[in-house]
């Protein structure tokens, strides 16, 4: 990690966020409009910040920044290229779920601090869900870390330089994927901000430089989760002929298109089925995914 | 099919209904904001009603600077100019929905403020002392039809208990023009079939987009649309009826899908028995297997083969397949009506998109309106959202003439 | 990390923990209390990255996230005033647990200062991760999993114990009547 790595992860952060959105477009049919996203951001960034008369200034206030700063470190975990590894540590995988978990005290707060019931509502929904997928979430990357031997990202992308993780692993992916969705706030999880059902949900009270912090969370979200599936399962930046970066653009890219795809194709899942999924399918399948990395690592990798 | 970027407004009257009186939203290049925060314009009507004046006061001041009211058409074709009812300011109605805090600090009724340990108030019914939420979801609510009003008490996420009205007073039913005007015997004869069956098509076209869009479903709520901006035309030769039938056809299969049926089976069940009792009528009573339709009466539409579409299971899912089914048949009746040489006749019964149009009135639509409230008791917030969207109600009570 | 930027990191994070971790007190509402523990204990985790504990900071940040997350949920479900706006005053036998607070704080001031904890200077490249891997999976296991077990039966035998009926309550009797203005 050099000097420059924190401002080489910002300057992703954003430009990364504005990719998202414009994979947004695309996958939903819209003509692509590159400039448009930027003048739309510009616009809400332009709207005076509003205070509901709600429940907790300090928590509604403070919700925006977490989220964020949730994001980024999220984003920082992930390793782009043997040159660029982002916040290189060497508990780089746990360090990535563990910013990952402030997600969710951070929707509670936006929710909680605005104060109408439905945006309350929708904070609650999010932590019942995330509460049941956090821990797949978690174990799923010590899976994969069993075979690197290490929590460090970028040996766990080394360490599938023959075979991608997604293929040693499937179910360890199956399980990662839905998790991850969950935690970037996408459909078909969105319960926590529910356009339609909930008026906005949890962040439906924001406006101005909070919406606009917001909406650039989430895209930072999107994409941190999408690069570190790519990395994790799909061999990073491995691959013969292109530059690595480059592979490991297209396949992020790759993840964030399919995340985003599947959110159109599928309907929003109700609370009470994703909590008989988790607690009664995943948590068990995460257990046995865990064993099941334990045996691959004695049987295959050492 | 490839759109341009659409820009988040506060729709007045929602989607549905600009469907309903020709417009297309979607082609102006609007959609529907979660929250009036979320807009940045108002794309109104020309005028509009007494009810909704001081909701769209309230919805224009939450629209955040630079906001710029867009006119799209004259659906309402009654009641004040709209720049005149955003000048007014009221300060007790109903609004978007109701800042009433969720019960835990405010108004505690029934609690003792002296001994902490002893948690006072009526257990609800799974044990816990819990206060309930009020929500009132307004007369412009994206959930509901805009000018139908809900008011929900909430326990923790499980609806207690539930009241819907109909806010809006006319002589007919704006959501369904032609029908009504068929039904007075404004159109002729010849005409009458297609127009009424395109209605009923473009009808339940925009009321599965509708859905759609309240399940979070994009996939079906783009193959609606897309059978919306087929139907959508002032002359009937000029619809596109393949690509109507051809989107019609695949969202009947996707309402027929266990992805759909996951989130509408078994909820909000109408026995056959109660909705006799109850005289409901249109597709409510047909999903719940009384093969009540006008159309069955009809001469000309025996000629064109029509079959009462029926199913038996009474809940939001076979009304919602109800609906798709009747909707391609409709395509399909009004191509056959265009070509063929049907009798002029008069009929004073017209069955319109929600239930028979009768001498000036629509049985059923009230006791319908009566009805769902109740019965999405008991279920979670956004199962109660999708059951009430499935009985289709028109915010429209019909004053008799 | 050099002297300067552990001393940097410490003693901040411990002035800041010690302040939130007071003010947990202090608050009405449950939602800030629950989030006020997080922020103290979250800063725990900052304080074990800065002593070179890499995995603990990382876990501790990871873990005390859902573990606060959980508290505030059961507090806003069981407790009458989870907003602190009612001003109910939640604290009982005022005297008699702040005796026993201050005895306890006491006790264990005396044990932190009194002990002779062995110190080592822990270069940078401290492999922590294996050492504490053994350490769980061997020695500790036991009470490891013990305590795992414990609380999560707690919770869940605390919720079963609460509630009755499944997740939407008892179902009403069959002769309820379900809304006024139904059947006529």
């Amino acid at each position: 990690m050099s000097n420059w790595t924190p401002f080489a992860i910002l300057a992703l952060a954003l430009g990364g966020a504005w990719a998202v959105a414009c994979v947004e477009q695309a996958v939903a049919g819209v003509r692509v409009a590159p400039a448009l996203v930027l003048r739309r951001a510009a616009e809400q960034l332009d709207q005076p910040l509003a205070v509901p008369a709600g429940r907790d200034a300090w928590l509604y206030h403070l919700a925006p920044p977490l989220l964020l700063v949730a994001a980024v470190v999220a984003l920082a975990t992930v390793p782009w290229a043997p040159g660029f590894r982002g916040v290189d540590l060497s508990t780089g995988a746990i360090l990535f779920s563990a910013a990952l978990a402030y997600v969710t005290p951070s929707v509670f707060m936006a929710g909680w601090g605005a104060g109408g019931p439905l945006a309350v509502l929708g904070g609650f929904r999010f932590i019942a869900l995330m509460l049941g997928f956090a821990m797949p979430l978690a174990m799923v990357v010590t899976a994969v870390a069993a075979p690197a031997e290490s929590l460090r990202p970028a040996a766990i992308v080394e360490v599938q330089h023959a075979v991608p993780m997604v293929i040693v692993q499937p179910f360890a992916a199956a399980l990662f994927v839905p998790a991850a969705m969950a935690v970037a706030l996408l459909a078909p999880f969105d319960l926590a901000d529910a356009t339609t059902e909930l008026e906005g949900g949890a962040f439906s009270r924001y406006t101005g430089l909070h919406a606009g912090l917001i909406a650039l969370a989430r895209k930072i979200l999107v994409l941190a989760v999408a690069g570190m599936t790519a990395a994790l399962f799909l061999a990073g930046w491995q691959g013969p002929l292109l530059p690595p970066a480059i592979w490991m653009a297209l396949k992020t890219g790759a993840v964030v298109a399919g995340m985003l795809w599947a959110g159109r194709r599928l309907p929003r899942f109700e609370l009470e089925r994703l909590l008989v999924v988790a607690w009664i399918v995943a948590i068990p399948a995460a257990i046995g995914v865990i064993v099941l990395a334990g045996l691959i690592t004695l049987l295959f990798y050492r | 099919m490839v759109v341009r970027p659409l820009r988040p407004a506060v729709l007045v009257p929602d989607e549905q209904a600009w469907t309903m009186a020709g417009v297309d939203v979607q082609a102006a290049g609007f959609e529907a904001a979660a929250t009036p925060a979320a807009a940045s314009v108002l794309a109104g009507p020309e005028r509009i009603p007494e009810e909704l004046a001081s909701a769209v006061g309230e919805a224009w001041e939450l629209i955040c600077e630079p906001r710029r009211v867009e006119v799209l058409g004259d659906p309402f074709a009654a009641g004040m100019p709209l720049l005149e009812a955003l000048k007014e300011r009221h300060g007790e109605h109903a609004g978007m929905d109701h800042d009433e805090h969720a019960g835990m600090g405010h108004d505690h009724a029934g609690m003792d403020h002296g001994d902490m340990m002893e948690i006072t108030g009526e257990p609800s019914r799974d044990g816990l002392v819990m206060e309930a939420a009020d929500v009132a979801l307004g007369p412009l609510s994206p959930a509901l039809p805009t000018g139908l009003v809900a008011e929900l008490s909430l326990d923790g996420d499980v609806v207690a208990s539930c009241r819907v009205r109909a806010t809006l007073e006319a002589r007919r039913d704006a959501l369904a023009p032609r029908a009504w005007a068929a039904a007075t015997g404004d159109l002729i004869a010849g005409e009458r079939i297609v127009a009424v069956e395109l209605e009923r098509a473009l009808s339940h076209a925009a009321w599965l987009r509708r859905s759609a869009q309240l399940l979070g479903w994009p996939l079906l709520a783009d193959r609606a649309g897309q059978a919306v901006a087929a139907l959508v035309a002032e002359a009937p030769e000029s619809i596109a009826f393949d690509a109507a039938r051809c989107a019609l056809e695949v969202s009947r299969r996707l309402v027929e899908s266990r992805a759909f049926r996951s989130r509408t089976a078994g909820r909000a069940v109408v026995d056959a028995a109660g909705a006799r009792a109850l005289g409901l009528t249109g597709p409510i009573a047909r999903a719940s297997g009384v093969p009540e339709d006008a159309r069955s009466q009809d001469a000309a539409y025996a000629g064109l083969g029509f079959e009462p579409v029926t199913r038996e299971a009474g809940d939001a899912a076979a009304r919602a397949e109800v609906r798709a089914e009747e909707a391609v048949a409709a395509v399909d009746l009004a191509q056959e009506a265009l070509g063929a040489d049907l009798p002029a006749a008069r009929r004073s019964t017209v069955e319109g998109p929600r239930g028979p149009i009768r001498h000036g009135t629509t049985p059923g639509a009230a006791e319908a309106v009566a009805l769902a409230g109740g019965l999405v008791i008991g279920l979670e917030w956004s199962a109660a959202l999708a059951a009430l969207a499935s009985f289709d109600l028109s915010p429209w009570s019909v004053s008799a003439r | 990390m050099s002297d300067l930027a552990t001393a940097l990191v410490f003693w901040p994070s411990a002035a800041i923990m010690l302040v939130t971790g007071l003010y947990v007190f202090r608050t009405r509402s449950m939602a800030r209390a629950g989030l006020l523990l997080l922020a103290s204990l979250g800063i725990e985790g900052l304080v074990f990255l800065s002593l070179a504990s890499e995995f603990l900071g990382v876990l501790q940040l990871l873990m005390m996230s859902g573990e606060m997350v959980i508290m505030v949920f059961f507090m806003v479900m069981f407790m009458a005033d989870p907003g602190g706006l009612m001003g109910m005053d939640m604290t009982h036998d005022k005297r008699r647990s702040a005796a026993v607070a201050a005895g306890v704080a006491a006790a264990l001031g005396a044990v932190a200062v009194a002990t002779d904890w062995p110190g080592t200077v822990v270069t940078g490249a401290a492999p922590d991760i294996e050492q504490i891997g053994f350490e769980v999976m061997g020695r500790s296991m036991l009470s490891f999993l013990f305590a795992g077990m414990t609380i999560l039966f707690a919770m869940v035998g605390g919720i079963l114990l609460a509630k009755h009926g499944g997740r939407l309550g008892i179902p009403a009797p069959a002769g309820e009547p379900r809304d006024e203005e139904g059947a006529p």
